[in-house]
């Protein structure tokens, strides 16, 4: 009772804000964008639709790689320092309910959240695509839509998990933002950058040496999982090794969804271990919480 | 009577700075049925803390207390469902009319749709706030919102309403305003009210027992009157020229307890009525009484005299 109106107050208010609706518009542009610019693949004898969603640079695959992370984050950065700085979190305790359903209510009404947007944008791209260039998907293209929709959101709920977490544990909304943000920088930047300049260490140049340890560096990150996700389970003539060089368009072959399945499953089990860790740190931290 | 709050040695450490700090020393507390309780204490007595381990919002490091029969740590759910709380310091959601506010936390209390709405209309006519209902909240003034606060905790429909340092804040008017209501919610609807403050003649305008709390431990408990009676009489006089000579020869006389001299101005605190035989002593020194008279002593005087005996 008091769980479904803690997570319909959520939900309404998240899709509500201005930042969501900014967000939500950028991420509804940008997927209408990766489906014109998906022409390019018109014409090439057996062209499927997975082709078109997931070959270009500015791919479905990477728009919510992008651009998802940050709307994780702006769910959770102020989850609960903004009922600490309102005064509001007081009111919600003094209320016979049990903390765990406060926290419980705000991270379900953040997963819809990121389903809704996640929705909108795979169905604005596959619309598109659909309407343009009149490539419809298959059964199995749709099943892999829907897999890769489940792990999208559990990527983004990542995100959120964590910056919720330096929400509770700053107490301060502004702080939570910053060190949020720099968690993804570091995922997506520091860490990608390093382990260029590390790779660059590897005397031979194009050695298998150097491909294997900039792919190992950057599988330290989650962000390197999702794209590893997504492209084996989208696109399953996708190459598994997603840094090779000398891969021709020719020598793709299709890939049964059972064997991406068992070749990917493991990118998604650490983006999953990820969120466990960080949705057990806020709740450890949250129910341990003193009130003064 | 019937006690509707008890506690036995109910303690409160908090580990500041890796220094234990006791915020709520050994206390042992009753609040009756129908009571309007002041709890008074100085700032970082340990007010809040008490009344948030009464509510279960912080767990007791040592000790056991009851509200309403219910046990504070382990049935604490059920203590929240009858107690409403105004907190010092909190904030309703300012983007939302006062209304939807109420809805939401009477939903969180478990309160079905129907018997919400005509709960919210009941506490919203108790408070006068039913024209503003529709209103933002973040267009409220700072006594509205306490009004408001009162509200939610009133659709609770509560047998006991925790109030922590209600009219900090509030300009004269709203402060008088919201003192009458919190003494229509006891004298009407029979609440139980608990009144944390540090402003004496607050407490002393509404409350009818008072507990004096410092550096976590309760110093006294009486009711109003009893606090007063320990002062004793109060005797102010006037007179023409006083020497301490004369203030010793008064210090003499059989049952005063203490005096305080300024300027022209005597005042003696005695068990019992001494006028006559202060006139005496002072004509005595061949000086003349302009007044003498016995005056109400004020709470701030049993504040100290109590604090005093404390230390």
């Amino acid at each position: 009772m008091s769980l479904k109106n803690i997570v319909l107050k959520e939900f309404s208010d998240n899709v509500a804000s201005k930042r969501f609706i900014i967000l939500f518009a950028f991420i509804s542009v940008l997927s209408i964008i990766a489906a014109f610019s998906s022409r390019i693949y018109m014409g090439i004898y057996g062209t499927t639709f997975s082709d078109l969603i997931t070959q270009t640079s500015a791919s479905i695959i990477s728009i919510i790689g992008t651009i998802g992370p940050l709307i994780g984050i702006m769910i959770g950065f102020d989850a609960i320092s903004r009922e600490y700085e309102r005064g509001s979190l007081i009111l919600f305790l003094s209320c016979p309910v049990y903390r765990d359903t406060i926290i419980n209510g705000k991270i379900i009404g953040g997963i819809f959240t990121i389903a809704l947007a996640l929705a909108n944008s795979i169905l604005l791209t596959s619309g598109v695509i659909l309407a343009i260039m009149g490539i419809a998907p298959t059964m199995e293209e749709i099943i892999r839509l829907i897999i890769y929709f489940v792990a999208a959101i559990i990527y983004i709920t990542m995100y959120m998990a964590i910056s919720m977490f330096t929400s509770i544990a700053t107490k301060n909304s502004s702080m939570s933002l910053l060190i949020s943000i720099l968690v993804w920088l570091t995922f997506t930047q520091l860490i990608y950058n390093a382990s260029n300049a590390i790779g660059a260490m590897v005397p031979e140049i194009y050695s298998e040496t150097r491909i294997k340890v900039i792919t190992a560096i950057r599988m330290l990150t989650p962000d390197q999982h999702y794209q590893t996700f997504s492209k084996n389970i989208l696109n399953a003539k996708f190459s598994i090794e997603p840094f090779s060089m000398f891969i021709r368009y020719s020598a793709f072959k299709p890939i049964p969804l059972y064997d991406s399945l068992s070749l990917s499953w493991p990118n998604l089990a650490i983006i999953t271990s990820i969120l466990i860790v960080f949705l057990a740190l806020s709740y450890i931290r949250f129910l341990r919480e003193e009130v003064r | 009577m019937k006690a509707i709050i008890e506690t036995e040695g109910l303690t409160k450490v908090y580990l500041v700075d890796g220094r234990e700090i006791c915020a709520v020393d050994n206390l042992n507390l009753r609040v009756f049925e129908g009571d309007i309780f002041g709890y008074l204490g100085p700032n970082g007595a340990g007010k809040t803390t008490t009344i948030l381990m009464l509510l279960g919002l912080t767990n007791p490091t040592s000790g056991s207390g009851r509200v309403a029969e219910y046990d504070i740590v382990r049935e604490s759910k059920m203590i929240r469902s009858i107690a409403g709380y105004i907190p010092e310091k909190y904030g309703f959601y300012e983007d939302i009319s006062a209304y939807r506010n109420l809805l939401y936390f009477a939903r969180l209390n478990g309160i079905k749709d129907d018997e919400a709405k005509e709960r919210i209309k009941w506490a919203l006519e108790v408070v006068e706030l039913t024209d503003r209902a529709g209103s933002l909240v973040g267009t409220f003034s700072r006594g509205m919102k306490q009004r408001l606060a009162l509200a939610n905790a009133l659709i609770k429909r509560p047998k006991i309403i925790f109030l922590d340092e209600p009219t900090a804040g509030l300009d004269p008017y709203a402060t008088v305003n919201f003192r009458n209501l919190v003494i229509k919610l006891n004298k009407e609807y029979g609440m139980t009210i608990f009144l944390s403050s540090h402003m004496l003649h607050e407490v002393r305008q509404v409350c009818n027992r008072i507990g004096f709390l410092n550096n976590g431990k309760l110093v006294a408990v009486d009711t109003l009157q009893g606090f007063l009676n320990r002062i004793g009489n109060k005797i102010v006089v006037e007179v023409t020229n006083v020497s301490n000579e004369m203030i010793k020869a008064i210090e003499d006389i059989e049952g005063v307890d203490e005096i305080v001299k300024s300027d022209s101005e005597i005042i003696i605190y005695a068990k019992i009525d001494v006028r006559l035989k202060i006139i005496d002593v002072v004509e005595g020194f061949g000086e003349k009484i302009l007044t003498i008279k016995i005056e109400q002593p004020t709470l701030e005087e049993v504040f100290f005299k109590v604090y005093g005996e404390g230390k």
